[in-house]
């Protein structure tokens, strides 16, 4: 149900790494159901650095607005700039073409993360 | 709103419905030390009559000048017989935006129309519903450029702002963390470009300049944008008398990233000072930073127009701590005022009546300057506003002025070491030719100090 290629943190945003020391970082399909319609992606300007857990940017629906957080440190590399007039796409395709930032990670990526499973039963503790 | 008054015996049946003997009970609660368990001192009951005379008696006391050219941020204007009529319908009066727009939209769309108003006379794109007055929206305007800046934490503050506004500034902006507020000194009563120069740093997130300043010049917004922009940052024009929209092109045309200020002068009486009218308008790439209530216009499930409170997540019962200001009220009444009069005046009208207000102040300029204890002070273009230096007894001229029910200019002694003995003077439509011919007359008479 959530793909294995990418990881997790408890505060639903996923990190996928493309091998090269360069991470693709979002939010879950499951973040993005929770929070409804998207409208508007706040983002970082490239070149900024983040550690593990701090906020790199919000993401605001009509019903509210959530910062969201970096799963692993790294330096930002691009932003992808299509949220800015289709912030949809975060609900339509969370893990594909709704990604918000590439980083090249510092180093390893965040030991806390969790695996799909792992994830899979975060999500179903949280919905019942 | 609806006033919805209550009989004893529906009082009764309240009090009996909740199980409680009398509405005092409903007190038990605070503790009994803290009740105060005697009469309010207070004089005792006077008819209607009597209290009428007792008013009447005080408002005698008041000294009532027949002849006003004072400004300096409260500017007398005329104001419409219909904008008091207007007003008078009970639903206007609340300052509260309402959130529920199916039974509201008779005040949104006066909101709407406010905000549309502001942004054509300052050139820029999304407004808010208003703000409580000139200083606390220069606050709320230096605020929203730091969280567009990221980074940046210096806000540079010309001096020719408001002094007032400079002192909200102080005392709103210090008490943030890493936050620094720097003055830009003034060179013949406008900015100075080469002091701006010298602080605009890479720290800077925002200059604020006055258009026209506090001294009445109108300043090269302009070429301020172009440094400020140069070195990264946006400009805020500060305007504390908005009918000067009607005689000078828009901040917004010259640069401005953002505008704010006071608009008491459209619609608004003087009242003692308040409440006034904070405006602050910004480019729509900006307007998810703004504070306070935005009204935007929509069509429902039918296609017909209608009226929204919109980008509501900034605000604080969504955003919580991190919402873009704490406030979440506006001047809903007093920005009411200003719709209804700028929609009375119209275009042709504001641009009258603001052209009235420059002829009059130069040919006040021109009468005064023939005096031989009154100097030209500052060479700037200026709207309704200047500054003249006395050379006589500054007392002596205030006693003579009094005396004949004439309020003169402010006394800027006070204000700055090379302002010593000069008078901030303002002139409006309400100023007739009569006045300032008076005035002439009786400064005239005034006693020189110089040659004595």
């Amino acid at each position: 149900m959530y793909p294995s290629d990418v990881k997790y943190t408890k505060n639903h945003e996923f990190i996928k790494p493309l091998g090269d020391g360069t991470a693709v970082v979002g939010i879950t399909s499951y973040a993005q159901e929770a929070l409804g319609d998207v409208v508007f992606v706040d983002l970082p300007e490239v070149g900024a650095t983040f550690a593990a857990g701090d906020e790199f940017g919000t993401v605001e629906s009509v019903k509210t607005v959530s910062e969201i957080f970096m799963p692993s440190a790294g330096e930002i590399l691009a932003v992808n700039e299509e949220l800015e007039a289709h912030p949809e796409y975060v609900n339509e395709d969370a893990f594909g073409k709704g990604w918000m930032v590439k980083i090249k990670l510092a180093g390893d990526l965040a030991g806390d993360l969790l695996d799909a499973a792992g994830y899979a039963s975060l999500v179903s503790e949280e919905s019942h | 709103m609806r006033y919805l008054p209550t009989a004893p015996s529906e009082d009764r049946a309240l009090l009996d419905a909740i199980g409680v003997d009398r509405a005092e009970a409903l007190l038990q609660g605070i503790p009994a030390h803290l009740r105060l368990d005697r009469e309010l001192d207070l004089p005792g009951q006077l008819s209607e009559q009597e209290v009428l005379q007792q008013m009447t008696g005080l408002a005698a006391m008041n000294t009532a000048f027949s002849a006003r050219f004072l400004g300096a941020g409260a500017y007398d204007h005329f104001v419409p017989a219909a904008v008091d009529q207007m007003i008078s319908r009970q639903e206007w009066f609340t300052a509260y935006t309402p959130y529920q727009p199916e039974i509201s939209q008779g005040t949104l769309q006066h909101i709407f129309e406010y905000q549309t108003l502001m942004c054509d006379l300052t050139g820029l794109e999304v407004g808010n519903a208003s703000l409580y007055d000139g200083g606390s929206a220069c606050v709320e305007a230096a605020l929203m450029a730091v969280r567009l800046q990221k980074k940046r934490r210096t806000i540079l503050i010309s001096a020719g702002l408001h002094p007032h506004y400079q002192e909200v500034l102080c005392t709103n902006i210090t008490p943030h963390e890493g936050l620094k507020l720097v003055l830009v000194g003034l060179k013949d009563g406008v900015t100075d470009l080469d002091d701006l120069a010298a602080k605009l740093d890479g720290d800077v997130a925002a200059v604020l300049v006055g258009y026209p300043n506090f001294l009445g010049s109108v300043e090269d917004l302009k070429a301020i944008g172009d440094a400020a922009h140069a070195a990264g940052a946006l400009l805020v024009s500060v305007t504390q008398e908005a009918l000067a929209f009607g005689w000078l092109e828009a901040p917004g045309k010259l640069g401005a990233d953002m505008a704010t200020g006071e608009a008491m002068s459209f619609g608004n009486k003087l009242n003692f000072g308040g409440p006034y009218l904070g405006f602050l308008t910004v480019k729509d790439a900006q307007k998810r930073e703004l504070p306070g209530r935005v009204v935007g216009q929509t069509r429902d499930l039918d296609g017909r127009t209608g009226y929204v409170l919109t980008l509501t997540a900034r605000e604080q019962h969504i955003r919580r701590d991190k919402a873009t200001s704490n406030i979440c009220s506006n001047q809903g009444l007093v920005a009411l005022r200003a719709n209804i009069f700028l929609q009375l005046a119209g275009p042709e009208g504001l641009q009258g009546l603001a052209g009235q207000n420059a002829a009059k102040a130069q040919y006040l300029q021109a009468r005064l300057l023939e005096l031989p204890d009154q100097e030209a002070k500052f060479s700037a273009p200026f709207f309704n506003e200047f500054v003249t230096r006395y050379t006589g007894d500054m007392q002596a001229l205030q006693a003579a002025c009094a005396k004949a029910g004439i309020l003169p200019g402010l006394d800027l002694t006070p204000y700055a070491a090379d302002l010593s003995n000069c008078i901030l003077w303002c002139a409006t439509e309400l100023n007739s030719r009569a006045q300032i011919e008076q005035l002439v007359e009786v400064l005239a008479r005034v006693p020189s100090l110089v040659e004595g």
